[in-house]
């Protein structure tokens, strides 16, 4: 990393009692990305819990999401399209909304659960998946799923 | 700015590499409810490039653009769960 970088981690740590929900706790975490000009990769995992994901100017360059858990949703606008999604999922349900005049290259690997594309329903093992390969604007997502659901649409 | 965000029952660790420099980590407020951290460019000026890495474990959170801050993050804790 040259000293123009800037690397931010952020982790959310519980003790034992709110693990156990024994108080009752439920967090709640507004997160902004701020001077979206500025190339930015991302990991997000999550483990459990909700979590809604909105860029649209945020300059992405790639993004990497882990999940064992949980309900994620994530949206990509025109300008906040990364160049590459590397996405592993072993359980939960995952949706993907990206722009309908993008196209897709989709690598995956699935064991369980489902990967919807635009509705279709893909099979199990490794395969590839392109949708709307003429547009000018690509995606390229790289999928291992162990379980769960992961739906691509566009919109 | 760079105000600090956590909750009683919910630590969260912040840590901000830039220039080599590790500049903060491991907070951890008392007993508020609320609170908010913000990095922001008048303290972090020469920035090309961001890296983010975040771990969610529990409860709900958005992610979105919009600040002036390069990142910026405001933590709730409710008692009553099930209760954003």
């Amino acid at each position: 990393m040259s000293g123009k970088d800037l690397r931010i981690e952020f982790r959310q740590k519980q003790n034992r009692a709110a693990v156990l929900n024994l108080f009752g706790t439920n967090p709640n975490y507004k997160v902004e990305v701020g001077q979206n000009e500025i190339p930015t990769q991302m990991k997000l995992v999550l483990t459990a819990g909700d979590g809604e994901v909105d860029f649209s100017a945020l300059k992405l360059t790639k993004a990497t999401i882990e999940m064992t858990a949980g309900d994620l949703n994530m949206n990509f606008k025109d300008s906040s399209i990364p160049e590459q999604i590397d996405i592993k999922l072993t359980a939960g349900d995952m949706t993907l909304n990206l722009p309908k005049d993008i196209a897709l290259e989709l690598e995956y690997n699935k064991t369980a659960g489902d990967i919807k594309v635009d509705n279709n329903n893909l099979k199990n093992g490794y395969d590839t998946y392109t949708y709307n390969s003429g547009a000018s604007k690509k995606v390229k997502i790289n999928a291992k799923v162990t379980a769960g659901d992961l739906k691509i649409n566009f919109k | 700015m760079l105000a600090i965000t956590a909750t009683s029952n919910s630590f969260i660790s912040v840590q901000i590499k830039h220039r080599s420099w590790i500049r903060f980590s491991n907070v951890n407020t008392e007993n508020d409810k609320t609170q908010t951290l913000e990095v922001h460019k008048s303290k972090y000026s020469d920035v090309e490039k961001r890296e983010l890495d975040l771990q969610f474990t529990a409860g709900r959170f958005t992610l979105a653009d919009g600040s002036d801050a390069y990142f910026k993050v405001e933590a709730k804790y409710s008692e009553n769960f099930g209760e954003p």
